[in-house]
């Protein structure tokens, strides 16, 4: 889409070599089927005009670029990463999904958050995944940083449609870990909660949106790849 | 209960479409979709390719009749697409009807259901969809004298197997026999002055069948002889005893669209198709798109230069694919190639030829095209030996073949992809085991052209004898004879460098059998729905035993259609309908087909088969250097 966008939009981009030249753009970790990113990160390599300052040129360009977008894909914020930078998938190591969870039957919140503590007290939680028709299992304990459970009314809060939270229903946050060596979705961790601890999920009532993708610092605090660069 | 509008049905979506697989298929929202103004427009169409969304979008006739009907004031054209089950099952929990992408309006809403037919196949997602959509099957039942004055939608039809369409014809209220460019927003315009006046359906229909290449199938009764054979088609009073296709006469300057939809989700051709001509002149005798598109019409290489640059722009697409039924036929190919490639280049943007001829394949060619790209090249000998090449009319040799190949090994090609049919007239082992040889050869030739690791895909589909061809009249293999052929070709073709395809034999039976069948299969059709059959093109969900179930329950005899030689004199179900083409020069098209003489290219020596210059006129340009 974004290549298509790109063409359409006659913005001057870098291609590839080879038989097959395409412009070089890459993302960050892909956004699981259903569920909404928020705030998604992509790299397209551009050839700067000398003549023409940065500044100026970013908003030109990103203007052009919006204008060929598709409804509902907007360009929130840029920046210049250097050359020779790493890879987005490489160097973003979180994401944080906000999910809400309705239940089968009544359940309390400190109920959700035991289950939740001592499912990551685990060291090893297996997860099934069919993939391709096949099956595939993997621990995916080390996948999941921290989750944490809003109350109905901090979910009421912080959610704009407040209508559509019903009373059997929570908020919860997942940050996840991810890279270029794998990472869960947050509906693969539910369904071990509902299966290992017994939490009544009515999984396919769950909806989910990444909120963020980060890059992690050694000292636990958020960036994203744009902040990154303010360093 | 819940009056189901627009609005309701995209909420209500939004509870089901993170549970389906690929959800781009039902929102719409893609680069170049056109919403119209709903209220206001006069005659709201929506056009359905009864297939998923990434084989509907590939579809040629669907940009073109999307583009050009919206570029009426006062009509508007949306889309459907036939649900894969996952979501079928989701949608029926949910209680949402089928609804357009581009307003989410349920069918039932638009004035105009309109259905592309290109192949028989598609025939129970048709009923499925209407189902779907809760719309009665029958055209009769969706008449306001059936339900409390209320008509339903006109349901319509065209595409290629509306040249025989009396299986679906009780379902369909009238079918479009030819191309549509121009006879479709006269049709429109029919029903737009009926529905000003306050026309009922029927008397609307009436009207229409007025108009060139309109078959309104109620105004027909066909009646059977003891033999199950056709006694007679009895005309209801007014009608036109024969509906004779309508054709673009020109067709270099028709609308043609550039500002085609570019989907999310990848669709099976995803990319720019520039249609450089239509029709065929090489007359294979077993090829209904060689018959009924007739006569060949090329468009000028500077349109179509002029339109891939516009397109290119349109959409962002990478690629650029030259389509018609024979491209490498179109008489400036070389030059159109060269152009593009000029101005392409730098875009990133490559440029491909599909379904290549042999014959007229030149190593300058595929010099051009590899360029840009180098994907697998797929030729179609059809047969492996020269008698039954003869017979088919394939007027291709070995030598042919062989050259072309070791050219384009030499060009640096290694894959080369190889279509033949078995079971077709007159077929015997010998025919077999020059398939092997072929594929044998290639292989030999590749060597010779230094390219090590070559490979050679043959892929083998069944014959089956289509309407409005020479082999009209012909017979399909039994299923066992065919499976039979597989197995032996199978056996030959074992080799590493060599991979072999074959395609279920009980799809190809049911094919034939719909390809030539009546208006007694209808029954059938809504038993195979009621029942589940859908997307039977797809080999995940045919199921070949409940098609033999309906076929059993209903009386049908399926061998009647599709393993009989239909006789010379009978009424075929399809002759009301005129593709331009004589019936005669069919019959004597098949007799030197059974005597192994070959027809020349018609734009050689015309070989008078009633098309030109009543239907249209040739049209060719000159190649200039």
């Amino acid at each position: 889409m974004f290549d298509r966008a790109l063409r359409r939009s006659k913005i001057e981009v870098a291609f590839s070599e080879g038989f097959n030249p395409h412009p070089k753009i890459s993302f960050g970790p892909p956004l699981p089927v259903g569920v909404e990113g928020q705030r998604e990160f992509v790299d397209i390599d551009l050839k700067l005009p000398s003549d023409n300052p940065e500044a100026v040129f970013l908003k030109e360009t990103v203007n052009q670029l919006q204008r060929q977008l598709p409804e509902g894909i907007e360009l929130i914020d840029c920046g210049v990463r250097p050359q020779g930078d790493k890879a987005l998938m490489a160097v973003i190591n979180l994401a944080r999904y906000r999910t809400r969870v309705p239940f089968l039957s009544s359940i309390g919140i400190e109920q959700i958050l035991e289950g939740c503590r001592n499912w990551l007290s685990k060291e090893e939680v297996i997860g099934v995944r069919f993939q391709k028709g096949k099956r595939t299992e993997r621990n995916i304990r080390p996948f999941v940083s921290r989750i944490n459970v809003l109350s109905q009314e901090e979910s009421r809060k912080e959610t704009q449609d407040t209508d559509q939270i019903g009373n059997n229903e929570v908020t919860m946050i997942f940050d996840i870990v991810t890279g270029n060596s794998g990472s869960v979705r947050p509906i693969e961790v539910l369904e071990s909660l509902k299966d290992l601890e017994e939490l009544p999920v009515d999984l396919p009532g769950v909806y989910t949106v990444r909120e963020g993708l980060y890059i992690e610092q050694p000292d636990g605090t958020l960036l994203d790849p744009i902040e990154v660069l303010n360093l | 209960m819940i009056h189901k509008n627009n609005e309701w049905v995209r909420r209500r979506l939004d509870r089901i479409l993170p549970k389906v697989m690929k959800p781009g298929r039902y929102v719409g929202g893609e680069w170049n979709m056109i919403r119209k103004e709903w209220n206001g427009t006069d005659v709201r169409t929506v056009f359905i390719f009864p297939d998923v969304y990434e084989v509907g979008m590939s579809n040629l006739a669907l940009r073109i009749l999307y583009g050009l009907i919206n570029s009426y004031e006062g009509f508007l054209c949306e889309r459907a697409f036939a649900p894969w089950p996952d979501m079928e099952e989701k949608m029926k929990e949910e209680g949402i009807p089928l609804y357009s992408l581009e307003s989410f309006h349920p069918l039932k809403d638009f004035d105009v259901i309109a259905f592309t037919l290109q192949y028989e196949l598609s025939y129970t997602n048709i009923l499925n969809i209407l189902k779907l959509s809760e719309i009665p099957l029958r055209s009769l039942d969706r008449l306001g004298e059936a339900c409390q004055g209320q008509d339903f939608p006109f349901v319509i039809a065209g595409g290629p197997c509306a040249y025989n369409p009396e299986p679906i014809a009780p379902f369909i209220d009238l079918f479009l026999i030819g191309e549509g460019e121009e006879q479709f927003p006269a049709a429109l315009r029919v029903i737009r002055e009926s529905k000003k006046n306050g026309k009922s359906k029927m008397e609307t229909l009436r009207e229409l069948s007025k108009l060139q290449g309109i078959y309104v199938p109620m105004f027909y009764d066909v009646e059977y002889n003891q033999d199950g054979t056709i006694q007679e088609l009895k005309v209801k009073e007014g009608m036109p005893p024969r509906i004779k296709k309508t054709v673009m006469k020109d067709f270099s300057s028709a609308y043609f669209p550039e500002k085609v939809i570019v989907p999310y989700t990848e669709a099976v051709h995803d990319r720019v198709m520039l249609e450089v001509m239509r029709g065929c002149t090489r007359g294979c005798r077993f090829c209904q798109a060689g018959m009924i598109y007739r006569p060949l019409r090329e468009r000028s290489p500077e349109t179509l230069v002029k339109q891939a640059e516009k397109s290119i722009e349109a959409t962002g697409y990478e690629e650029i694919s030259l389509v018609s039924l024979s491209t490498s036929d179109y008489t400036c190919v070389n030059r159109v190639l060269e152009d593009l490639m000029a101005k392409m280049q730098e875009k990133g943007v490559s440029v491909s030829l599909p379904s290549l001829r042999l014959d007229s394949f030149d190593v300058k060619i595929a010099e051009q095209v590899q360029k840009v790209r180098k994907s697998g090249l797929t030729f179609a000998p059809e047969a492996g030996t020269q008698r039954l090449r003869d017979v088919i009319n394939k007027g291709v040799t070995e030598d042919d073949l062989l050259n072309t190949a070791e050219a384009a090994f030499r060009a640096g090609w290694s894959n080369i992809k190889l279509y033949y049919m078995i079971g077709l007239p007159t077929e015997t082992y010998e025919d077999l085991d020059g398939i092997v040889e072929q594929a044998r050869k290639v292989l030999d030739v590749s060597r010779k052209a230094g390219r090590r690791g070559a490979k050679v895909t043959v892929s083998a589909s069944s014959f089956v004898p289509k309407a409005h061809t020479p082999f009209q009249w012909e017979s399909q293999d039994l299923i066992e004879i065919l499976k039979e052929k597989q197995v032996y070709l199978k056996k030959k073709l074992k080799d590493h460098r060599i991979k072999f395809i074959y395609h279920d034999v009980g799809t190809s039976f049911i094919e034939a059998v719909l390809a030539r069948g009546d208006r007694r299969l209808a029954g059938l059709l809504e038993w195979a729905v009621e029942s589940g059959c859908k997307f039977d093109g797809w080999s995940e969900f045919f199921r070949f035993s409940l098609w033999q179930q309906g076929m059993a329950e209903m009386g049908i005899n399926p061998h009647f259609y599709a393993n009989r030689k239909y006789d010379k004199d009978e009424i075929l179900p399809w002759d009301h309908l005129s593709t331009g083409v004589n019936k005669t020069y069919l019959w004597n098209e098949y007799q030197k087909a059974l005597a192994e003489e070959k027809t020349p290219d018609c734009r050689g020596k015309c070989g008078q088969c009633g098309v030109c210059p009543d239907i249209a006129k040739p049209v060719k340009f000159k190649q200039m250097n």
